[in-house]
């Protein structure tokens, strides 16, 4: 019996929220997001727009487009109600921000053909949830994803083992999994266009032109997914990352450096409960004339306390931020991690000792009253300046990333 | 599109049904207001909360209410006119 994984995506997530509690927005185009599209409406796709492209743009070509800044809180709730329907049909589900995978072998006995399989989720989806989902089946994530893709909007797609080269054929090359821009135009230098014209190069000229990932591109073109059904089971991420975009671009000092702060508390957090401590913090900018800026540091000693991350972010911020020019983005990125406990604390100062303790205690405190229940620290200067609910300060695009 | 923002304590008459419960009508101020259907619904189990949103069509006007589970109280979150 092959495997059986499913991809299901959320098609156009905000916007499809939107016009599902707003009727008045059904049929139109719908455009959600601030500074730059988050997520449009198939009716915007029409003029043009897609996620990504500036409003200013997006309003030229659609000047009727309705637009709206959204409410992610409530998206998380769409998206914790769809992947809880899509738990009775996989055992464990790989989740993000609008699709997940989860593995569906042995499911068939229940739902019977993958087709069917995929009808029932999505029609139970659109019945409990109101949205629309389109799902890929196969048996590796890569032809899964690229099922849902080719059903979308609204579509259901299976792959069959003996079905995959004869889709990925005619597929245009920069389609395919670890194809990026310069591969892709390297491909199209030699009049390669297509996934069926990539597989007739051998191996051994794939290897020699891209190296490792030539061998793996040599899969993929034949349906062959190197990355491997990942064990779905919870495991230890490779980096924490929180960021997000000003409401308004900023140069005011208190704003950046309680935002920095609020977002490494969220990224420290996570850590701890991942039972993690930290070796390499990334801080990251973006001035309002949209120049990114990053730098990194790496720690003598991994650590899980605010206050030493916090200094090194203070330390990075002081040397990106050297233009008078208002900052609209910044981000952090904790990595370098090691099981908490792996480093030897027999001799840790008092302080840092009676921190972690605090830290233990603002985190049960959390768990239990939700986030905004504790602000501390240079946070204290978004108070005021920043609307809150249970989950924290409202961001205007939160970006979690895994 | 208008959209204004309430934030006030309302009375729904709603049945409870099923494990869901349903909004039929609520009083806000002096009005009655008759709900002709709920557009959508999700649940927020954010912190220590836990509350039920929907959002309901009276007409041409489209509210968001919600119900504070562990207080029992609703609340009239705004009101979206086109």
């Amino acid at each position: 019996m092959y495997e059986l994984i499913l991809h299901i995506d959320v098609d156009a997530f905000f916007a499809s929220v939107e016009q599902l509690l707003i009727p008045a927005l059904r049929g139109r185009p719908v455009i959600v997001g601030s500074g730059c599209i988050a997520s449009c409406s198939y009716e915007a796709r029409r003029f043009g727009l897609y996620a990504g492209m500036s409003l200013r743009e997006a309003r030229r070509r659609c000047p009727k487009a309705a637009v709206l800044a959204g409410d992610y809180q409530i998206y998380r709730c769409f998206a914790e109600h769809i992947w809880r329907i899509c738990r009775r049909y996989t055992c464990g589900l790989e989740t993000y921000l609008d699709e997940a995978y989860g593995d569906a072998t042995g499911m068939r006995r229940l739902h019977g053909d993958p087709f069917a399989l995929g009808r029932h989720l999505q029609t139970v989806v659109r019945d409990e949830v109101g949205l629309p989902v389109s799902v890929g089946l196969a048996d590796n994530r890569m032809l899964a994803k690229l099922a849902s893709a080719s059903a979308k909007p609204g579509g259901v797609a299976w792959i069959g083992p003996d079905q995959a080269e004869g889709f990925l054929a005619p597929l245009p090359v920069e389609k395919l999994l670890g194809v990026g821009r310069r591969t892709e135009e390297k491909l199209r230098d030699m009049n390669i266009r297509t996934v069926g014209e990539l597989r007739a190069i051998p191996r051994a000229m794939l290897r020699s032109m891209f190296g490792r990932r030539g061998e793996v591109l040599y899969e993929r073109c034949r349906g062959r997914d190197v990355q491997h059904v990942p064990d779905l089971r919870p495991r230890p991420p490779k980096t924490i990352s929180r960021e997000t975009t000003f409401h308004e671009p900023t140069c005011d000092p208190k704003e950046i450096r309680g935002m920095i702060f609020y977002l490494l508390e969220r990224a420290a957090r996570t850590a701890r409960q991942a039972g993690l401590i930290v070796r390499t913090l990334e801080l990251s900018i973006r001035y309002d004339d949209w120049k990114d800026f990053g730098a990194r540091r790496t720690l003598p000693e991994p650590t899980d306390d605010e206050e030493q991350l916090y200094a090194v972010a203070t330390e990075l911020l002081t040397r990106l931020h050297r233009r008078r020019v208002a900052l609209r983005h910044v981000g952090i990125v904790l990595s370098g991690f090691s099981p908490k406990g792996a480093a030897g604390r027999l001799f840790e100062p008092r302080p840092v000792s009676r921190r972690r303790d605090l830290h233990g205690t603002m985190d049960a405190i959390r768990a239990r009253y939700g986030h905004a229940s504790v602000v501390t620290g240079e946070s204290i200067d978004l108070l005021g300046r920043r609307e809150q609910n249970d989950y924290g300060f409202v961001l205007r695009t939160p970006s979690l990333t895994k | 599109m208008n959209v204004e923002a309430i934030d006030e304590p309302i009375r729904v008459l709603a049945v409870f049904s099923g494990g869901a419960v349903e909004p039929l009508r609520f009083r806000w101020g002096r009005r009655n207001i008759r709900i002709d259907r709920v557009n959508g619904r999700w649940t927020d189990r954010g912190g220590d909360g836990h509350a039920l949103h929907y959002s309901v069509q009276a007409g041409q006007e489209t509210y968001y209410l919600h119900l504070d589970v562990p207080a029992a109280q609703w609340w009239l979150d705004k009101l979206i006119v086109d």
